[in-house]
């Protein structure tokens, strides 16, 4: 009973989300009012193409292998990221090496990491995989680092009063509270995997929904392009609000009116 | 108590001397805590009373002198209750069993009962600790430390946070549960009063190095401590000129 009233209660709460979701479209259409439909197509022409698209084919085969590419790589950033992120944030010295490392990645352009990739491994599923994951893991380590950095001295010794296994004492006292670190960084790192695996496909692959993009661009079809980008986000908002958020609400409920 | 030996169970803590760097934080320290006695550390901030039972707890090697603990289970109590944020009230409880292994029918049973035991409500059970008030949270913190049925208890300040209806409650409660399960007790306290109340022996630390200048003997038994022997018996030890200026040495 009690999940199906949080269920309830998180899809009642998608109201407001609602609303500024159609405020968007809303000033969406304005800008195709004023700028006509070459530069700006209305949400509804936008709307259309992009069931056509999937008519013909073409969309749900390449948002499937956009999705594959992007899931792979952010999966591999967060657990190869979060997993070191902890291990390193468990020592000062580690924590402290690790922080100039991380904001080198971080400054290093994700375009940048396309050209390098394309070089490695060529115009296959390799290249986007990899510079998602080397792009995001980062955010993924900074958040791990920042977890693990700051745990309770007082929880710790509580758990060694009782002779806890490391483990145990892992599982119940320190990872709840990393989690509360790790979950805000993920949805970022999701975020930002679902941007570059566009880019990195529309420079370097002939399939996907950066490939899409790219073929849009040559044949001037911003209705297309427009589209493409509506199926990316769509896609985005799914696996963020469909998959993230209530794993993180399930964990957090402990916050509640906190 | 149908199997209880001859020899009798003790804490020893023997010529313990510690220093943090270079700071002497204990020197030449020895307290015997026998089965089924309460004794108190009572002594100002900075002393190395919490350094002393951290020892006690095996969370600290002490520089030299060494530690004998014959109790099969020990349990501690802090200061803060030191609960896990994430867990409900009967979650808390049970941990100290589920480290033990015990299964969960079983943990939660005890959990239960511990629960009903230091006076929580049926609708506490299942709350947050932020959902709980300071002396419910300390209340649950108890119940943690005694479902492991320790033999040993070591208390940190337990009280000191709370106001003093709540100090006198968990007062009479500790007591109750010390009677009932023939508990040994070491605990410190800054507060002279609170060791009147729940001791049978005082030892007195000074500080700067940490070390004992004052054993007192509570010459009633716990159910006969009322207010005004309290009161008096404060009174006379801090007349005694070393109990004095061991609170007072602080100041300066």
């Amino acid at each position: 009973m009690q999940w199906i009233r949080a269920a309830l209660a998180y899809l009642w709460s998608g109201w407001g989300a609602l609303a500024s979701i159609l405020l968007f479209f809303a000033l969406w259409d304005y800008g195709n009012l004023i700028y006509g439909s070459f530069i700006l197509p209305s949400p509804q022409e936008t709307v259309g193409r992009l069931i056509e698209l999937f008519q013909e084919g073409t969309a749900g085969p390449e948002l499937l292998i956009t999705s594959y590419r992007s899931l792979i790589g952010f999966s591999i950033a967060l657990l190869v990221g979060s997993g070191a992120g902890i291990l390193a944030g468990l020592s000062m010295t580690t924590a402290m090496a690790a922080r100039p490392l991380i904001t080198i990645l971080i400054g290093v352009p994700p375009i940048a990491w396309i050209v390098l990739a394309l070089l490695w491994f060529g115009a296959t599923d390799s290249t986007p995989i990899f510079t998602i994951a080397v792009t995001t893991l980062p955010i993924t380590f900074a958040a791990g680092v920042q977890g693990a950095r700051t745990l309770d001295g007082d929880l710790r010794e509580m758990a060694r009063t009782f002779k806890a296994p490391w483990w145990l004492a892992f599982i119940d006292v320190h990872l709840p509270h990393i989690l509360s670190y790790l979950f805000p960084a993920w949805i970022t790192a999701l975020g930002m995997s679902w941007k570059v695996v566009v880019m990195a496909e529309l420079l370097a692959s002939n399939s996907g929904v950066g490939a899409g993009l790219a073929t849009a661009r040559v044949n001037l079809d911003t209705s297309a392009t427009m589209a493409w980008i509506v199926a990316i986000v769509g896609a985005l908002l799914i696996a963020e609000y469909g998959i993230l958020e209530p794993i993180k609400r399930r964990l957090e409920q402990w916050r509640d009116g906190e | 108590m149908a199997n209880r030996t001859l020899v009798k169970r003790t804490l020893a803590l023997n010529g313990i001397t510690h220093a943090f760097g270079l700071d002497e934080v204990l020197s030449g320290i020895d307290i015997t805590v026998a089965e089924g006695e309460v004794v108190a550390l009572v002594g100002p901030s900075g002393c190395g009373k919490t350094t002393l039972l951290n020892m006690a707890a095996d969370l600290l090697e002490p520089d030299t002198g060494s530690v004998r603990n014959d109790f099969t289970a020990t349990a501690c109590l802090f200061q803060e209750p030191r609960l896990l944020p994430w867990k409900r009230t009967l979650e808390n409880i049970a941990w100290g069993l589920k480290v033990q292994g015990v299964g969960r029918c079983e943990r939660e049973q005890r959990a239960v009962q511990m629960a009903t035991d230091v006076g929580l409500a049926e609708q506490d059970f299942t709350k947050f600790p932020h959902e709980l008030s300071g002396g419910m949270r300390q209340r649950v913190a108890l119940a943690r430390a005694l479902a492991v049925r320790p033999q040993l208890l070591l208390l940190d300040e337990p009280f000191s946070a709370l106001d003093i209806g709540l100090k006198r409650e968990l007062h009479e409660l500790l007591l109750t549960e010390i009677g009932q399960r023939s508990l040994t007790v070491l605990f410190i306290t800054h507060d002279l009063m609170e060791a009147v109340r729940l001791a049978d022996r005082i030892l007195v630390l000074a500080a700067d190095p940490g070390r004992i200048v004052h054993t007192y003997n509570n010459q009633r038994a716990p159910q006969q401590r009322d207010l005004d022997y309290q009161c008096s018996t404060t009174a006379a030890l801090l007349n005694e000129s070393v109990v004095d200026s061991a609170f007072s040495s602080t100041l300066g």
